[in-house]
């Protein structure tokens, strides 16, 4: 298939697949991380009490591969 | 100056335009607002976190892996495309309600927070910035490469300029850090490494032809076995390949500082979704890119080029001016975002907290400024003379990190027992192994990777000594109660969580 | 006391030359300063009935030792040119608006027992009472957290203030943070909900001045 070695196509689609699953169960398994979010008038920061600081670096989450 | 120059130029220019339009139309919050992803949702954060993702690596590195030694360079890949999720979904929530509750902003303080002990800083942060100085390193000399290459300038000239432009990006970075610059880079970037593939399917006659084309230079390219075929393989070596990009991404600070930060969870988790979409995409691109090379360009001197070459080849010359920009910005932030967590964790994790422990503000950043440019001399030192492979340097820092760092993280917010002894041996001998496996050459004598070698010392280490020290050196009972209510989190009905302020986990009375 | 010495106590026998701030996680001399509330008992209640509708519950007031620090953050550009920086809107709530240059004034909230700090937006107001009651709220806290020295107090306020004001900026921009007040000792002010629904018996603390919540434990009640 497309020219490869059948061992080759089952490897380069293959591990991918698994990454998709493995993405797909988490984002079941994680489906009450929205109860964490900081609730939206905390992130105007306009209240009346103390605010939560953020750490002191520009942070980036970095969801993508790294390299 | 060529075409390709021009629009160089112009494109910084237009960056640098935007950056101070924005600052002087007063939208001094924008960093703060757009973080947020109130308006932009998580298919645009993800969009941007691309920008930042995509680096020298992708284009020198994964090109030249890719161009000698064929599809065997995809193992990389194959790690790659699930590190973000990987990290997100093993670290992320734990580490960011563990990081509340003891009161840490860096990573490394998290670290000695959980493991209370200076020595942990003391490891940690040298093991860091070493680390860290590598991967700048690898990314001066793609910017240097590829200015070279679409300039004309010689290597050493295109090296200072670009080592110049990233100092100088750092120190004034702030001001063009805004997010419209972030986005546009990655749009041209993903359009570019886009246009790139296709330009070079259409000009080997689709992938089936280059594959079989391929094929024909040395059958063995068309495994994942090496160009010397299954009898050489190293399985120890595969499976590194794997883990570094997958696993060891885990151990990058300036990676994991950002769960601490995460204030909107569900966008995280979301974006992860739309990130691993993207990484499917374009993460094996320029691999596959590199392979066609060998077809397109079979006498390439240095193989780190093969997807700058073949962009010039197949693309129009503006396009190349401007995907070059994009690439050349995505080094830049990708180094600066490093440089600038080595400065502070040199003021922070080292000269504040040995040294000078009342070193005023003004200082810290003039520590953090010096450290930047000596790291950046020593850097362009090192990289003018007789430059490293892109491609070895950063899989070497991410060994090395990952080695040391990743078990120590994953066990401080998932097993109550790893003590202060057990993490600072794993660190120790995460590091040693990696490194001396590395630089002695054991790697071909034994077909093992040292990250398989590093992450296995480091993990045992860890467990072993953790449990055999657990009389003399228990956990502190501060942070055992910390495991305790991060481990909480599962048990409690979503809607009651809902808006939960974990800070205030450190006021809950005792008799509560 | 503790039988663990906690990252605060490493540093303490670490040979330091540090002259400034106690050795000792300090208590404090002088009257601390009880924050008035800006929560009321009953909207604390409301707080817990949303979470657990129908319940029957009980509040009481409880108090958290913090200390207080005032620092003023002037920035400059690497060029010398004075900017007026407005901070973030999380402390330009406090009304001061556009930074004049002269200085932003910020509040600092250290918690005594975790050493997390806090900018408030808001002008701390309460009574003074005496220092002992202040030493007790520190006993009466949960964790044998690491109780950081008034030392590493300031220089926890001193490392979170710029990163509300200097956001956006990295090396190129410095920052002159002035202590305009020493740390103070002040309690803040929470709420302890306990209660019970048919489903559930659970016990919240509501912050008792911005009305965030925190589950302190939750039981399932109802067999299924």
């Amino acid at each position: 298939m497309f020219g490869l070695p059948a061992a080759t196509v089952a490897i380069i689609f293959g591990i991918p697949a698994i990454w998709v699953i493995y993405t797909l169960v988490f984002v079941y398994l994680s489906r009450g991380w929205k109860a964490e979010d900081v609730a939206e008038d905390k992130l105007t920061a306009g209240g009346s009490g103390p605010t939560t600081s953020a750490p002191g670096h520009r942070s980036e989450p970095e969801n993508g591969g790294m390299a | 100056m060529n075409l390709e120059t021009w629009f160089l130029v112009i494109y910084f220019i237009a960056m640098v335009g935007i950056g101070v339009w924005t600052l002087k139309i007063g939208n001094k919050d924008s960093e703060g607002y757009l973080l947020g992803g109130r308006s932009l949702g998580p298919a645009v954060t993800a969009l941007r976190l691309q920008s930042s993702s995509m680096s020298g690596y992708m284009f020198l590195g994964a090109g030249s892996l890719a161009y000698t030694k064929g599809y065997f360079s995809l193992w990389y890949a194959m790690g790659d495309i699930g590190g973000g999720v990987l990290n997100l979904s093993i670290l992320g929530r734990r580490m960011r309600k563990l990081s509340q509750i003891l009161g840490s902003l860096t990573s490394i303080e998290y670290l000695e927070h959980r493991y209370p002990s200076p020595w942990i800083r003391a490891i940690a942060a040298p093991v860091a910035v070493f680390c860290i100085f590598f991967y700048v390193m690898s990314q001066f000399i793609a910017g240097g490469r590829g200015l070279e290459m679409v300039t004309g300038i010689p290597y050493a000239w295109a090296l200072l300029i670009a080592v110049g432009v990233i100092v100088f990006y750092t120190f004034l970075g702030g001001y063009l850090a805004v997010a419209y610059t972030d986005f546009v880079q990655a749009i041209i970037m993903l359009i570019g490494m886009v246009w790139i593939l296709i330009g070079t399917m259409q000009a080997v006659g689709g992938w089936t032809a280059g594959n079989n084309a391929v094929g024909e230079i040395n059958p063995n390219l068309l495994t994942m076995w090496g160009p010397d075929g299954f009898g050489s393989v190293q399985w120890g070596v595969i499976i590194g390949a794997v883990l570094v990009f997958s696993i060891g991404y885990m151990g990058w600070p300036h990676v994991n500082v950002s769960h601490m930060a995460m204030k909107r969870p569900s966008v995280a988790r979301t974006a992860s979704m739309y990130a691993t979409g993207f990484n499917l995409l374009f993460i094996p691109a320029p691999y596959i890119v590199g392979i066609m090379a060998l077809i397109l360009l079979p006498n390439l001197d240095n193989p780190e080029l093969a997807v700058f070459q073949v962009a010039d080849t197949v693309l129009p010359n503006f396009a190349v001016g401007i995907v070059m920009a994009g690439i050349m910005a995505a080094i830049m932030s990708t180094a600066d975002a490093l440089l600038l967590q080595s400065g502070t964790i040199a003021s922070q994790d080292l000269f504040q907290r040995f040294i000078k422990k009342d070193m005023s503000d003004s200082q810290s950043v003039w520590v953090s400024r010096f450290t930047v440019l000596i790291l950046a001399i020593i850097g362009y030192i090192v990289a003018v003379n007789d430059p490293p492979a892109v491609a070895e340097v950063v899989i070497f820092s991410t060994t090395v990190l990952g080695a040391a760092f990743v078990p120590v993280y994953v066990a401080a917010a998932w097993w109550k027992k790893a003590n202060v002894p057990g993490a600072i041996s794993s660190m120790v001998l995460g590091t040693v192994s990696s490194v001396v496996w590395q630089l002695t050459g054991l790697v071909d004598v034994t077909g093992v990777d040292p990250m398989g070698i590093g992450i296995v010392c480091s993990t045992l280490a860890l467990i072993l000594v953790s449990l055999a020290t657990q009389k003399s050196h228990p956990v502190p009972a501060h942070v055992v109660a910390a495991l305790k209510e991060t481990d909480k989190i599962g048990a409690i009905p979503a809607h009651m969580l809902t808006g939960q302020n974990d800070a205030l986990a450190a006021q809950v009375p005792k008799d509560a | 006391m503790r039988e663990q010495p906690g990252p605060g106590a490493d540093r303490r026998e670490e040979p330091s030359d540090q002259t400034t701030g106690a050795a000792q996680p300090a208590g404090v001399t002088e009257p601390a300063l009880r924050l008035t509330p800006h929560i009321t008992d009953a909207e604390a209640l409301a707080v817990f009935a949303r979470k657990l509708p129908g319940a029957q519950a009980e509040v009481r007031q409880v108090i958290h030792p913090f200390w207080r620090t005032v620092l003023s953050a002037r920035t400059r550009g690497i060029f010398g040119r004075s900017r007026k920086k407005s901070l973030s809107s999380g402390a330009a709530g406090a009304g001061a608006g556009s930074g004049p240059g002269v200085g932003q004034r910020m509040n600092v909230l250290v918690n005594a027992y975790s050493g997390k700090g806090f900018i408030a937006d808001f002008e701390p107001i309460g009574t003074p009472v005496d220092a002992a009651v202040w030493d007790a709220a520190l006993e009466a806290s949960d964790q044998a957290g690491p109780r950081p020295s008034l030392f590493e107090v300031s220089r926890t306020a001193r490392s979170l203030v710029p990163t509300k004001v200097l956001k956006t900026v990295k090396l190129g921009m410095g920052i002159t943070l002035d202590e305009a007040a020493p740390p103070r000792g002040i309690l803040k002010p929470n709420w302890i909900v306990t209660g019970a629904n048919e489903k559930f018996a659970a016990t919240i603390l509501v912050d008792g001045l911005d009305s965030s919540h925190y589950i302190v434990r939750v039981e399932k009640l109802e067999q299924d």
